[in-house]
């Protein structure tokens, strides 16, 4: 078994180890924006069906959904590091708790369009066994912490 | 180990579809009786056959497979060449499939499963017969005991009837079908429903109309799945020693299985209608990416509680209580069941006075609704988890008619745990536990405290 890299600083109380993330109000922008785009469709095929007042009403009322459903999204994120786990939390209504081993991070991927990079966000996808995650909404200074944190370091036994 | 070349069989897929254009007119021919016709069209592809058969020798000709420095290295390709490693740590299980048409061509199709973290989950390889027994049992030994799990009697007739999967087996009947009546006309078409049709005759002497015809197809399906079973399981044997459990079997298709077990991570007995009848229950292995969900390690009645202690020694009964039906959602166990039935039910009171002729099918799938509505019910007290005093995890859980017990014996899960606003004031949740070989197990209705103080150390 690995042993896990522990970064420096971001100790609780007790001294343990713990590092906490949340998404941003610029991650929140770009799910908004990503989600505008699937109301910009939704409205052109409203659009060719039943004409343009439709088309513009479904587009501007999804639109204002997509931008509340980033901000709930934001709302509701909370990403932790621990000696032994990570733990993602996320969902305003619906929630959703994720706890995985250190041990078990495959891998860390992170993409990054070209709206993200200009707001300075990302999106990540933590690869465990048996599971992948997303986490969206990251900066990407914080991304890079995550993805440090997440670095498995030692000889196996 | 030296090197040896794949088998040609391995690359039949870059070629497979050239190969059926030039042979599916020849066996029209044939199967007309036409031997001028079929002749003419094998002339006329004679070309193309000449080429798929030069791009078959060059990548046979370029292909290695060996072991070497603790890995499995495999070349290949021609223009575009790979080379690749596998760490032979990394093996959790190694499979030995010799199906009719590479036993023809004395060929062997080995499958090996790797444990989790690594980025491929299993390695296929066509190779010689010999080549194919001797690389496996460089991954992993044979052990060398005679004792263990070998069906024989009323218990080999229970082991096929449980391990047949008649669904499954209906799925692929039907496409296998359809393709087939599009290849090679419609005259086979008329060949399987006349034989159908007059199974429907001879049932309709006992059935009302209509429900002949779909105890015919039932009883066709069931068939040709236990037949399916008999033949995968014709002469099974199961044993366990030095740390390797093997398992072999088959007629026609011959499957011979290799597990690490310290690789297991799960153990699942699945008590299906069928298991409850005959009191056997199929017990399944998985082992790092190894799923090993289509064909049992043994089955376990009363009687063979030393075989279960002797082959699975990872199975753990639970310990403690799973759940507390208490806290649980009805709604959420019966909506489905509840639901469907409700509907079959109204449907049926109106045919009864609009449509006689269909009320006999709606009373089937009122009598399938009730069994699953009553397996959800059983469900609400007994689906959950519990923590074992070995340090293992045992989930039971439900799905249509079928309940599993499952256990973790790795310390490779993760868990989600989702909450509907109602839920969480209710103080329950779903919880769903995360495998290496990507079985995701669904628990309904747990209560939230419990599953959030879960731990991962086994």
């Amino acid at each position: 078994m690995g042993r896990c890299w522990i970064p420096p600083g971001n100790f609780t109380r007790n001294g343990a180890f713990c590092l906490n993330f949340t998404v941003s109000k610029k991650g929140a922008l770009l799910v908004g924006c990503w989600l505008t785009g699937f109301a910009a469709v939704a409205g052109f095929l409203f659009w060719l069906l039943f004409g343009l007042l439709w088309g513009m009403g479904v587009f501007l009322l999804l639109t204002a959904l997509s931008f509340c459903f980033g901000e709930l999204h934001r709302r509701g994120y909370r990403v932790r590091i621990t000696e032994r786990e990570l733990s993602i939390e996320r969902g305003f209504f619906y929630r959703i708790l994720q706890r995985i081993p250190r041990r078990c991070i495959t891998g860390v991927s992170c993409f990054s369009s070209p709206l993200g990079r200009r707001l300075g966000v990302c999106a990540v996808v933590i690869h465990s066994t048996g599971l992948s995650t997303p986490i969206i909404g990251l900066t990407i200074a914080d991304s890079e912490r995550l993805r440090g944190a997440l670095s498995l370091e030692g000889s196996s036994e | 180990m030296k090197q040896i070349r794949l088998h040609p069989a391995h690359f039949i897929k870059y070629i497979k579809y050239a190969l059926l254009l030039c042979v599916i007119p020849i066996i029209r021919a044939v199967l007309a009786f036409d031997i001028l016709a079929a002749w003419l069209a094998f002339t006329q592809d004679l070309l193309i056959l000449l080429s798929c058969g030069g791009i078959l020798a060059a990548f046979w000709q370029s292909s290695a497979a060996f072991l070497e420095e603790q890995a499995i290295w495999v070349r290949w390709g021609v223009l575009f060449r790979r080379l690749s490693s596998y760490p032979v740590k990394q093996v959790s299980a190694v499979e030995i499939y010799r199906p009719l048409q590479l036993r023809l061509v004395g060929a062997s199709r080995l499958t090996v499963y790797f444990k989790a973290g690594s980025g491929l989950r299993r390695l296929g390889l066509t190779l010689p017969r010999r080549e194919a027994a001797q690389m496996a049992e460089q991954l992993i030994p044979t052990p060398r005991t005679p004792e263990g799990f070998e069906p024989i009697g009323t218990e080999r007739l229970v082991f096929v009837l449980l391990s047949a999967n008649t669904i499954a087996t209906a799925f692929v009947v039907v496409l296998a079908v359809r393709r087939t009546i599009q290849l090679f006309g419609t005259g086979l078409r008329d060949l399987a429903v006349g034989g159908l049709l007059r199974l429907e005759h001879l049932l309709a002497a006992f059935l009302p109309a209509g429900l002949s015809l779909l105890f015919a197809l039932l009883l066709v399906f069931l068939g040709i799945s236990l037949l399916d079973s008999l033949l995968r399981t014709f002469r099974f044997t199961a044993c366990r020693a030095d740390g390797v459990l093997l398992c072999r079997g088959g007629l026609i298709n011959r499957t011979e299985r290799r597990i690490l077990v310290n690789a297991v991570s799960t153990c699942t007995v699945k008590i299906s209608p069928a298991a409850r009848l005959l009191r056997y229950y199929p017990i399944y292995l998985s082992a790092g990416c190894f799923r090993g969900e289509d064909l049992p390690v043994l089955v376990s009645g009363r009687r063979e509680r030393e075989a279960l202690r002797r082959l699975v020694p990872e199975f753990f009964p639970p310990s403690g209580p799973l759940c507390n039906p208490r806290r649980k959602s009805l709604p959420q166990y019966l909506w489905k069941p509840g639901g469907a039935l409700l509907l079959l039910l109204a449907m049926w009171a109106v045919s009864m006075r609009e449509l006689p002729e269909v009320s006999l099918f709606l009373g089937v799938g009122i009598a399938l609704m009730v069994g699953c509505l009553l397996c959800q019910i059983e469900a609400i007290f007994t689906e959950g988890f519990c923590r074992n005093g070995n340090r293992s995890l045992t989930l039971s859980y439900s799905r249509r008619f079928t309940r599993y017990l499952v256990t973790v014996c790795t310390d490779d899960v993760s868990y989600s745990i989702t909450r509907l606003p109602t839920a969480a004031a209710a103080g329950r949740c779903d919880l769903r536990v995360h495998t290496p070989s990507h079985h995701t197990y669904h628990l309904r209705g747990v209560e939230f405290f419990r599953a959030q103080k879960l731990g991962f150390n086994l």
